[in-house]
């Protein structure tokens, strides 16, 4: 009973906690949302290193800026603001928050490889893995409005992480959606 | 699934569901946990500060609240502090009576003098009646303990029955000693018998002289007898038909608006400046003239004659005495001139019977001058002796 309490402590609190020095709430937080959180990363960027480093900035940010933390929002859409804006200045350092031709490593243009028919169509982890490359070639506005959708923040949410207004992600998601699907229907057409 | 054609939203998650995605790897993970760790331990080193970053995070999120609550707050004080109830002020003015009631019953002296409350404060009779039997209620509990219903409902009808005057009686009689009700009540001048009396202490000064004036017999009586009993209500009605006035009417005595004079139409002072002369015609707020001690001096007799108005006719007045008394002639026979008058013991009644000092001496010098005329034996010592006063005075 103790167990299943505790584990229903919410966020807000256990980061409070973790605010007064209790590190064991820092790590069932972490825990919680450890995993969640590199995937999102994964699915903005297919650079794992890039993905750990950012990562790891993301805690550590939490962790520095836990005195300051104010309860006033949910942890949860804390935690990916703090990730979404790694991501953006890791983009921008790189310049890579431009729409530009996203290309492998061989030099080969991912839209066009995504976009080669493919013939084993029954592969549903391709299929994932293409939806991925496809998320690549999305503008990074539409891909995160697409992705922070689907790790289940409303707009309004995603709108505050992101700096915009809801009518920006409605169309950002739209947008994104359309594209995906244009790019599936093109790669897995006979 | 892949041919159709229509991709949902919903398919569209499934797939990047399915898409599995790396795990944070452990040694991440370490190097968070550790850096969370240490971040704590740092933190638990500045707990001795911790309140005040508590109070001033909490002071910043909630500043407006407080702020709000602070200021209804302090306009509440103040608005009670300024709204008086004439029964709360006139309360507490009983709280003092009882306080200094209790005092002397403790010290075995006579208290303070309780200070007279504002004119404005004077509730009326129904309040007093209230407040004084609240009175009653707190000088009585320590020693007379009536159940408080029994007491409560008694002090309502009271508050119905008695004017005020005798339920100040009661709260005065609060003070002791404890004595069986039933004698009292029946008959409260029996009980006025006892040694009882010599017990009461007054709560002022006043109280005090009226009780050791032992003039008031049967007020100090009814008093003991009220104050030695444990049914307040039969004691106080056995009052109110035994006469019911009060021993302490010092608080009754308080002048109220209709009863106290002012004293705007009576002299204020009375200043004696060496002018003999009496003037009607001041028009100072205050009545004052002041006369250079040269002013007799420096008029001859005649001139007031011939000048003042009241001068002479006091001196008509004065003379036609003089010559009356002497006329009488009744005892004294020894005045040689056959033509004036020759009762000299007149002449001192004359004298004895004037008041006014100008008169006085105006006589004087009017017999100074009728002196001439007799011979020095037949003038009384006493007579002659005002005479020299007279002269010594250079009037």
């Amino acid at each position: 009973m103790l167990g299943f309490l505790q584990s229903n402590v919410s966020d807000e609190s256990l980061m409070l906690k973790y605010q007064q020095g209790d590190s064991a709430a820092f790590e069932k937080l972490y825990y919680r949302h450890k995993n969640s959180l590199y995937s999102y990363l994964y699915r903005s960027h297919v650079d794992l290193n890039v993905i750990e480093e950012i990562a790891q900035e993301t805690w550590m940010a939490v962790i520095n800026s836990a005195r300051n933390y104010r309860d006033s929002a949910k942890f949860r859409t804390y935690l990916y603001a703090i990730a979404h804006r790694k991501l953006v200045d890791f983009w921008r350092r790189n310049k890579l928050d431009q729409l530009v031709d996203r290309v492998d490593e061989q030099g080969e243009q991912l839209i066009e490889k995504i976009a080669e028919p493919k013939k084993h169509t029954e592969d549903s982890i391709d299929l994932a893995m293409d939806l991925l490359l496809a998320l690549e070639s999305l503008s990074k506005d539409q891909q995160q409005a697409f992705l922070l959708r689907e790790e289940g923040f409303s707009r309004k949410e995603i709108a505050i992480m992101t700096g915009s207004n809801e009518e920006t992600i409605k169309s950002r998601i739209r947008y994104a959606t359309g594209n995906l699907k244009h790019i599936l229907e093109v790669q897995y057409a006979e | 699934m892949p041919n159709n054609r229509n991709h949902s939203d919903a398919e569209l998650a499934a797939l990047l569901k399915r898409a599995e995605p790396p795990k944070s790897p452990d040694h991440l993970d370490d190097l968070i946990i550790g850096y969370a760790r240490e971040k704590a331990a740092k933190s638990d080193k500045n707990s001795v500060f911790q309140i005040f970053t508590v109070g001033s995070r909490w002071l910043n999120r909630n500043w407006i609240s407080a702020a709000a609550t602070f200021s209804v707050a302090v306009v509440a004080v103040s608005i009670s502090l300024q709204l008086f109830d004439p029964a709360e002020v006139t309360f507490n003015a009983s709280n003092k009576i009882a306080d200094s009631v209790n005092v002397a019953l403790e010290a075995n002296e006579v208290a303070s003098p309780v200070p007279a409350e504002p004119i404005s404060q004077q509730p009326a009779l129904a309040e007093v009646a209230v407040v004084r039997n609240q009175n009653i209620a707190l000088a009585v509990a320590p020693s007379i303990e009536p159940e408080p219903q029994v007491r409560e409902r008694e002090e309502q009808r009271q508050i119905e029955l008695v004017p005020a005057q005798t339920v100040e009686t009661t709260a005065i009689t609060t003070i002791e000693p404890p004595q069986p009700l039933n004698r009292i009540e029946t008959d409260t001048n029996a009980i006025a018998q006892s040694d009882t009396t010599q017990n009461i202490q007054p709560a002022n000064p006043a109280q005090s002289t009226a009780l050791n004036q032992q003039a008031v017999p049967e007020r100090q009586q009814r008093t003991v007898a009220i104050a030695s009993t444990n049914d307040q209500l039969a004691v106080r009605t056995g009052a109110v038909s035994a006469g019911g006035t009060s021993v302490f009417n010092s608080v009754d005595s308080i002048p109220v608006d209709d009863d106290n004079p002012t004293t705007d139409d009576q002299v204020e002072e009375l200043i004696v400046t060496g002018s003999f002369i009496r003037r009607d015609n001041f028009n100072q707020a205050s009545p004052l003239t002041q006369t250079p001690a040269q002013t007799p001096t420096q008029t001859s007799f005649e001139d007031l004659l011939v000048n003042d108005e009241i001068i002479r006719s006091s001196f008509i007045e004065l003379m036609y005495r003089v010559l009356i008394s002497f006329n009488q002639n009744e005892s004294v026979d020894s005045l040689e001139t056959d033509n004036d008058a020759t009762n000299t013991q007149s002449i001192l009644d004359a004298f004895s019977e004037i008041t006014d000092l100008s008169e006085l001496l105006v006589a004087g010098d009017r017999y100074a001058q009728a002196r001439q005329n007799f011979t020095p034996r037949v003038l009384p010592e006493t007579l002659g002796t005002a005479i020299e006063i007279l002269r010594a005075i250079e009037f």
